[in-house]
């Protein structure tokens, strides 16, 4: 051990000493300014101390006289200058300068020989010049300041004279200033190397800590943005930037697994390069799918570009990259690649553990992000499957939705709406709000649905419905609660009943446009408590009214519910529109910006007069068709004064029409037939037309249908066409069948 | 009393092709084997179409096949007698004013 150690700082020696003549960009790297100032000033002043002691045994009377005294003078005024200056803190000296310094010195004091004569003792402060000079500055320029400061010396040699004595002196004088100049040039060399080393060893020590708080940082940044609360392309996003950056690399890709495949898909990469044309990786392709299939993490140095598949390496060359799996238990989920492009970059074994640290992060949070999607979307489609998907249009009775789900990160609301038309004629319309959220309540809705339905269908009027509902909420469920308006028209009379269980209260818009709440009682929700009385209020609706229902998520993303409802009366009151131009006006005044947290459900029903003239009427191929058909033709019969017996007979013939359109026109998944009657004068003119084919009849079926409708009309036209059929009754009222 | 009821079957409301199987699945269900027959009482009916007519005269063929009578009760003058004037019904169907007299018709005839 201690022959190895004796063997590295021998090596250590050589090195520094050769570091003596080694050409560096910095000739004094190491060297340490302000002690070669002191230095410096210290030796300076020590010279013109010195100096001006040396006066009195050698004055510098010899060359040129009294008038020697004024250089000794200015040469003592320089050296006071001289100290002044470098002890001065503010004033910036280089090397330099320091060495220019020492030269003027030098000058100087030969100067001072020169005035003095043979046998002064000025020469002796040469050793202090050469110190300065030789010990402050690099090896090239020590030496030649020594040069020169040895052709100084021997300068009176040249003007005295030749003399063997002064020779001899001079070179003894040169051989000491040699020998202490080259001790001070190596130990000053020797000390300067050590600095650099150290100063290099500092950084280098200092960078490797640096590295390890950016890494821990790093880990801290990593496990801090998977917490983060948004959506999973933002988060995967966020996630690479942060671990392409901790590991040196310029590139980086996550892949996604395909959903029961073998095949990974990109997801995220980091913004470099122009866009890969691979997006797909195979399991056990290249790096990426080795990492997969082998569930561990694969570097590459140099990767060929069929080492490396996929997003990370199009058109790019790297020089090192690393994959890893995202797995959580036994499931792989995706794959973390990272590429660098830099010269000479290795991935170290630091890097891949903080991938790897990277990628279990990356790997829960892409599961999480997917059991949120699973559970959102299975809600989501409950929901959707038991919303109506269509309001059916009649004339006389105008109706239009809306539905606004929740901003992202909302789970599903419990908002539903329905309308049903009752055998009599009459329309009920519902809005509710189930309290809660995601699947509980979106099931919870479907069976409250249900239940409503049922009970409509047995009895319409809302308060009775309220109460048999509100007694089949106990089923439900302790802590369960909704809230719920129901809206039953009477066309013919004109007027609606009202009955809610704790909901907004409907807004009414007037014929002529303006908007209010109308006053009536509302009961608790259901499910509050476990008999309640609903009451029930029914006021005029005439033709050319809409009443618009609504939940809470349209009004209360205010503080203020009575704000959000003035809001909405406000934005409701003014020209009249028909119950689409309602919603979409009222859900932009209200909901500018799209849904908040909360879902919202609008529901707009209009009172439109019929045209005596004519109406037309789109209905959807079913048998349920047929009932609406039959109110809205008796109801426009009535009003043009058809007596009964008139309007039945119609009626049946226009229902035989379109019986036949619904049962012969179109394929098993439906369509659409249309429906339009004129009057003039007397005679009424009825169109059904489809868009179908007319399916032959079967043989048992008889053409009753036909021979019925010419029993009961004037005139029947059936035109068939390639596009659809169309049945044309007429009839003139007034006159016997 | 006679040996054997009568069943009686009232039907409410309106019957078109999105209700006339259903009723027509009903009404087989009310004949055992053994009845007379069965006397279908319309007087509550509002509206009828083909497709009821469709119905009535099956189920009075089928009740034929089996010996069983199909009699039905319906107000005079009302639209439903019309429409079953109008298609023949009443040759196959014979039709009453009231209840009593549609049952006591299918006893009598059965002699």
């Amino acid at each position: 051990m201690a022959a190895a150690d004796r063997e590295a700082e021998r090596s250590i020696r050589r090195r520094r000493l050769a570091a003596l003549v080694a050409k560096r960009a910095d000739p004094y790297a190491g060297g340490d300014l302000p002690t070669a100032r002191r230095l410096v000033a210290l030796l300076w002043s020590l010279a013109t101390v010195l100096t001006v002691a040396m006066f009195p045994l050698s004055p510098p009377t010899e060359a040129i006289g009294r008038a020697g005294w004024i250089p000794a003078v200015l040469v003592v005024a320089t050296g006071v200058v001289v100290v002044h200056l470098l002890r001065d803190d503010r004033r910036n000296v280089n090397f330099d300068q320091l060495l220019m310094v020492s030269a003027v010195g030098l000058v100087e004091t030969a100067v001072l020989v020169w005035l003095a004569g043979e046998g002064s003792s000025y020469q002796e402060l040469y050793v202090l010049w050469i110190a300065a000079g030789v010990g402050v500055h690099p090896p090239r320029r020590a030496l030649l300041f020594l040069a020169v400061a040895l052709v100084i010396s021997a300068l009176p040699l040249v003007w005295d004279g030749w003399t063997d004595d002064g020779a001899r002196e001079i070179a003894a004088h040169a051989l000491l200033w040699c020998a202490i100049g080259a001790a001070l040039m190596v130990l000053i060399a020797y000390t300067r190397a050590q600095r650099v080393e150290l100063r290099s060893g500092e950084e280098h020590a200092r960078a490797k800590a640096e590295a390890a708080v950016k890494r821990v940082l790093a880990h801290e940044s990593i496990a801090e943005a998977t917490r983060a609360h948004m959506s999973l392309s933002e988060l995967l996003r966020n996630l690479l930037d942060v671990v392409v950056d901790a590991v040196g690399a310029e590139h980086g890709a996550i892949l996604l697994r395909e959903p029961d495949a073998n095949e990974f898909v990109l997801a995220a990469r980091t913004n470099s390069g122009t866009p890969p044309r691979t997006r797909r990786v195979g399991l056990g392709a290249g790096l990426a799918g080795r990492a997969a299939s082998e569930r561990r993490a694969i570097v590459g140095s140099n990767p060929a570009h069929d080492t490396v598949l996929g997003p990370l390496v199009d058109g790019r060359d790297l020089t090192s990259a690393a994959a890893v799996p995202l797995a959580v238990d036994e499931s792989l989920l995706g794959i973390l690649e990272v590429g660098a492009s830099t010269a000479g970059h290795n991935f170290t074994d630091d890097d891949l553990r903080l991938l790897e640290f990277a990628g279990e992060r990356m790997a829960l949070a892409i599961d999480r992000a997917r059991l949120h999607n699973e559970t959102r979307h299975i809600a989501e489609t409950l929901q959707r499957r038991l919303l109506p998907g269509r309001l059916p249009q009649i004339p006389g009775m105008e109706l239009a939705a809306r539905y606004l789900p929740g901003g992202p990160g909302a789970e599903v609301g419990g908002d539903w709406y329905d309308a049903i038309f009752h055998g009599d004629g009459r329309v009920g319309v519902v809005m509710g709000d189930v309290v809660g959220r995601g699947i509980d309540a979106a099931s919870l809705m479907g069976q409250l649905r249900t239940a409503f339905r049922a009970y409509a269908i047995e009895d319409p009027s809302p308060a009775g419905v309220l109460g048999r509902l509100n007694g089949a909420f106990s089923q439900f469920g302790p802590e369960q609660m909704a809230t719920l308006v129901l809206l039953l028209f009477d066309p013919e009379s004109s007027n609606v009943c009202i009955a809610s269980a704790g909901h907004p209260p409907p807004l009414f818009v007037s014929p002529d446009g303006s908007a209010s709440f109308i006053d009536y009682e509302p009961g608790l929700p259901l499910g509050v408590l476990p008999y309640g009385s609903y009451p029930e209020r029914t006021v005029p609706f005439m033709p050319g009214s809409s009443a618009l229902l609504y939940t809470d998520g349209l009004v209360e993303h205010r503080s203020d519910i009575r704000a959000g409802l003035d809001a909405l009366r406000r934005a409701a009151d003014g020209p009249v529109l028909d119950a689409d131009g309602l919603c979409d006006l009222v859900v932009a005044a209200l909901l500018p910006d799209g849904a908040t947290d909360d879902d919202a459900a609008v529901l707009a029903i209009r009172n439109v007069p019929l045209s005596a003239e004519r109406f037309e009427l789109r209905l959807p191929a079913e048998p349920n068709a047929l009932l609406v058909m039959r109110r809205t033709l008796s109801r426009w019969l009535d009003a043009g004064n058809a007596n009964p017996r008139e309007s039945y007979e119609l009626t049946v013939a226009c229902g035989e029409a379109c019986a036949n359109a619904i049962e012969h026109a179109y394929p098993p998944s439906g369509g659409d037939f249309m429906l339009r009657a004129m009057r003039r004068n007397s005679d009424v003119e009825i169109t059904v037309s489809d868009s179908g084919s007319w399916r032959p009849r079967r043989a048992d079926d008889g053409g009753r249908g036909l021979d019925l409708i010419r029993k009961l009309v004037d005139d029947l036209e059936i035109t068939p066409g390639s596009s659809g059929t169309t049945v044309t009754l007429r009839r003139k009222l007034g006159v016997g069948a | 009393m006679p040996d054997e009821a009568v069943p009686i079957a009232r039907i409410e409301g309106e019957i078109d092709i999105s209700n006339a199987d259903d009723v027509r699945d009903a009404l087989e269900q009310l004949v055992g084997n053994a009845a007379v027959g069965l006397v279908l009482n319309l007087s509550d009916v509002r509206y009828i179409d083909s497709a009821a007519v469709h119905l009535i005269l099956r189920l009075a063929s089928q009740l034929q096949k089996r010996r069983q009578k199909l009699h039905a009760v319906v107000p005079a003058d009302e639209a439903v007698r019309h429409v079953l004037v109008l298609t023949a019904v009443e040759r196959l169907v014979p039709l009453h004013l009231t209840e009593d007299a549609a049952v006591a018709a299918m006893r009598s005839a059965r002699s």
